[in-house]
């Protein structure tokens, strides 16, 4: 006979133990009111027979409840007393230590579910441990402080995913579009130190990156920043740069004409652009924040935001820069060009540059070679975003997301009447797991939309305790954001209430694994004509949860396709451990991620994005699509023709290409994923076998973000699963 | 004819996204040939007028760039009469689609001159195709790197360029 441990793992019924814990108890008694050891045998006895009987595996507390029982019954009241307080302390004990074995076992290198959480992290460096400190104390206050009871249990199950938990104990959001213009042109403090606009574009770039820095410090989520903010400052640099030609012309006492000196200009001008993109580049890969990894952060490229011709041209002056030195990578410690992870970036498709005869199509070429060599950049097509994005004023926007996938809800700023989305934010994400829905419901479809309705209600009390938890924020917690402009400019001691309210910010409602609940409840892939209205249907009804609780709050609820990244894992676990091995629906080690086609089933690319187009639209809060492809440097044609189908078909999508390098042989192309003789899988040289991955750089998309760092067992699988649709 | 198969969109043969068709038969045998289970002129199903009608809708979306034939071999004699009839419909119905054509025979050595692929209909197909990938597979000079191509003997003939201007005018 098998019990369940604490910890969850089973271990063999043991007689003795249950005897040597009531003779403990027993000992500590007075002499008359003690059982003998017959009767204590006997006692023991009993609770074996009663466990057999159950004919499943008991937990310890259960076990527990039953010795109590026996030595009731055997009116030893006083004894009973001793066990049951004994019992409580070491509860007790157990609870105000909740984290020591995490904390151990990660500071040891031993903690699995911590080394495989997040592919952008090391856990093996200092620093990082000391984020992942801080992240178990939080978890753990979390759970046992901050939340109800009824969404911890939740969480736990896989009902629904509490993301971030790790950070929530601090009154922190999630992720931002930052004013990076309002910070450049009106100046901005740093760390109680007084930064003035800048008077040339390398400046200009450096402060972008330490006010990069300060953001990812002050936040859990991704941030985006607009290129355009930085493009008024490459005409500073020009004029001061023509101010010193002239001047060094001058004291040469030469004749120079207007022109010669124009292209001197020009030169040093480009130059000047090429160190302050370098700057960016660099200094956001190398730098670590107080989370312990580089900052998540996105460069969008829009030549629309531009303000006039000169700025456009300058613009896209400081793209191409960007395009450029992307395509070169950054080295590896090998000294070899690699792709880096960061900054992530996006490209925005539109008339004046996706047409081969649109004036900044070079770009958009240049654009395509750098996607299939770097993954990046992504790409979002003006077009679509203008029919979806539409403010009260019935006008049209086109706007970054903010870091990875969230997009702001269309705005307009009460004050200006103007629309705002830079200096805006989101405060955080809680995910239903739609698989769980329809397998509750047994396939029963009333059954189905009741539970999900009683599901809804628990993500909108849990997205109310973070909402809860952001309300009263002074905004002294995060000077850069609250107080200098990052997001706004508040006094200090002033609450940053008046910014949660009113479609300022948004809050999503995450979904996970639409597939696997369409597939559960109609025996089909949601691609199948037959499936897929019950599967828009769905989509439906959760923006209409949210349409709802946002009249109700005044808070712009938003549906957003969760990134999922090892989440994924747990929600197939709690999936297995909740319904057992369901071919097809709970089969994998993962499920799949928003409203996507499944990994594994076999669609061209073209197909792909028009058919998840439709469901895009339905995931105004944020979601990605992605076409998995091969090596497409030899057909950059090809390439251009996606972007273009991007342009007109789906408003936010991406290139998975597979550059990989192995340190032992050189090896640059796709490395493997293979089962090791323990069953695990382990990424794999397919030249030289090499197994070891410090001695390799691979590089995935896997959640809107390339990720560098290698990913938990069941987002491996996904990986492994992937098919091509090209 | 029979071909074996019809990829919808293909990004490996060609320039852009692209439709092929694999065709059955081929007398070349080169060593280390990727299909040679197409070597009979029997494997596959026929090509009939459906077959004609399925590639057309394929290849009418305007993100697919054009047609590739490959094989099996596409010059065979009784290939060439096979696919000319349907290289003119597609030339007429949709003018703005290329066609590539991958074949063992050279084009000055073989297809221009007296040899066992030359036919009455040789010279109109040509007429009809922008890009010939010409040669042999020649295992010894397999290289994966290249574009569009598997071993280093073959070429890529722009073969407007070369009608234009009467010599041999390579695909940049």
């Amino acid at each position: 006979m098998k019990i369940i441990k604490r910890n969850g793992s089973e271990a063999v019924f043991d007689i003795t133990k249950i005897i040597v814990a009531i003779t403990k108890a027993n000992n500590s008694v007075e002499e008359a009111d003690r059982l003998t050891p017959a009767q204590i045998h006997e006692a023991a006895a009993n609770v074996e027979e009663k466990c057999e009987q159950m004919n499943r595996a008991m937990s310890v507390e259960e076990i527990q409840d039953l010795v109590e029982d026996q030595i009731m019954a055997f009116g030893a009241y006083a004894l009973a007393r001793k066990y049951i307080t004994y019992r409580y302390i070491r509860a007790m004990v157990r609870q105000s230590n909740t984290t020591d074995e995490q904390i151990l076992a990660l500071i040891e290198c031993n903690n699995e579910e911590v080394k495989q959480e997040n592919s952008n992290k090391n856990p093996t460096v200092n620093s990082v441990q000391r984020d992942y400190m801080a992240g178990e104390v939080s978890k753990d206050i979390t759970k046992r402080v901050l939340l109800p009871k009824e969404i911890v249990d939740a969480h736990e199950a896989g009902i629904i995913h509490f993301h971030d938990a790790d950070y929530f104990a601090q009154h922190m959001h999630n992720c931002d579009l930052v004013n990076l213009e309002d910070m450049l042109q009106n100046g901005t403090v740093i760390s109680g130190t007084m930064i003035d606009k800048p008077h040339s574009f390398s400046t200009a770039c450096n402060i972008a990156t330490q006010i990069i820095a300060q953001v990812a410090s002050s936040q859990y989520g991704g941030q985006s920043i607009s290129l355009t903010h930085l493009a008024p400052f490459v005409q500073v640099s020009r004029e001061r740069i023509r101010r010193e030609v002239q001047a060094e012309a001058e004291s040469f006492g030469g004749f120079a004409s207007p022109d010669s000196i124009e292209r001197v200009v020009e030169d040093r001008l480009r130059a000047e652009i090429r160190r302050g993109v370098q700057t960016i580049q660099y200094q956001v890969v190398t730098l670590m924040t107080t989370n312990g990894q580089a900052p998540f952060i996105t460069v969008f490229m829009y030549l629309g935001e531009a303000r006039n011709e000169q700025e456009k041209r300058d613009l896209a002056l400081i793209i191409e820069e960007v395009l450029l030195q992307r395509i070169n990578g950054v080295k590896n410690e090998a000294g070899v060009w690699i792709t880096p992870a960061f900054p992530k970036l996006i490209y925005v498709l539109e008339e004046q540059n996706i047409h081969e005869d649109s004036p900044y199509y070079y770009l958009t070429r240049l654009s395509a070679k750098c996607t299939a060599k770097r993954m990046v950049p992504d790409y979002i097509s003006e077009k679509k975003m203008l029919e979806y994005k539409i403010d009260k004023n019935g006008d049209g926007h086109c706007y970054t997301c903010m870091g990875c996938r969230s997009f702001l809800t269309p705005y307009v700023d009460p004050e200006t009447g103007k629309p705002k989305y830079y200096g805006r934010f989101n405060q955080g994400v809680v995910t239903i797991n739609l698989p769980d829905v329809a397998l509750s419901s047994g396939g029963d479809f009333d059954k189905f939309w009741k539970i999900l309705d009683e599901r809804l209600e628990l993500c909108y009390e849990a997205l109310m305790c973070r909402h809860n938890r952001l309300k009263g924020t002074l905004s002294d917690a995060a000077p850069i954001l609250w107080q200098y402009g990052a997001l706004a400019r508040l006094e200090k001691g002033e609450t940053i209430d008046k910014l949660l309210y009113g479609g300022y910010s948004t809050i999503s409602l995450g979904y996970a694994g639409l597939y696997e609940c369409v597939k559960a409840m109609t025996g089909k892939s949601h691609t199948d004509a037959s499936a897929t209205p019950f599967a828009l249907e769905v989509m439906q009804r959760l923006n209409d949860a949210c349409a709802k609780w946002k009249k109700k709050e005044n808070i712009d609820f938003s549906l957003y396709g969760t990134p999922l990244e090892s989440t994924t894992y747990k929600f197939a676990k709690c999936l297995q451990k909740r319904f057992g091995i369901i071919p097809g629906i709970t089969d994998k080690s993962y499920i799949t991620n928003s409203y996507h086609i499944h990994v594994t089933e076999d669609i061209d690319a073209f197909t792909k994005l028009s058919f998840e187009s439709q469901f895009q639209r339905l995931s105004p809060g944020g979601a990605i699509s992605y076409v998995e492809v091969p090596d497409m440097q030899h057909n950059l044609e090809a390439v251009l023709e996606v972007m273009k189908f991007i342009y007109d078909h789906i408003m936010y999508a991406e290139l998975n290409t597979k550059r990989d390098y192995c340190q032992c042989c050189g090896y640059n192309g796709e490395i493997l994923i293979v089962t090791d003789e323990d069953g695990k899988l382990v990424w794999e040289c397919p030249n030289c076998r090499n197994r070891d991955q410090s001695k390799m750089n691979v590089a995935r998309r896997t959640c809107g973000y390339i990720g560098t760092q290698y990913w938990n067992q069941g987002r491996t699988q996904e990986i492994q699963d992937r098919v091509l649709h090209l | 004819m029979n071909y074996s198969v019809i990829k919808a969109v293909d990004i490996a043969d060609g320039p852009g996204v692209r439709v092929s068709l694999f065709v059955s038969g081929c007398t070349h045998h080169c060593k280390g040939c990727f299909q040679p289970e197409t070597w009979s002129f029997s494997y596959g199903q026929p090509f009939t007028r459906e077959t004609e009608e399925q590639l057309l809708s394929l290849l009418r979306p305007p993100h697919i760039r054009g047609l590739t034939l490959l094989g099996g071999e596409p010059f065979e004699p009784n290939n060439q009469r096979a696919l000319l009839p349907f290289l003119k419909r597609l030339r007429a119905e949709l003018p703005d689609k290329d066609i590539w054509c991958y074949s063992g025979y050279t084009l000055d050595g073989e297809l221009l001159a007296p040899s066992r692929a030359r036919c009455e209909v040789t010279d109109e197909m040509l007429s009809l195709i922008d890009v010939l990938v010409d040669g042999e597979f020649v295992e010894d000079k397999r290289n994966i790197s290249l574009k569009f191509r598997g071993s280093e003997n073959q070429r890529l003939i722009d073969l407007r360029a070369t009608r234009r201007e009467g010599q041999i005018v390579l695909y940049q």
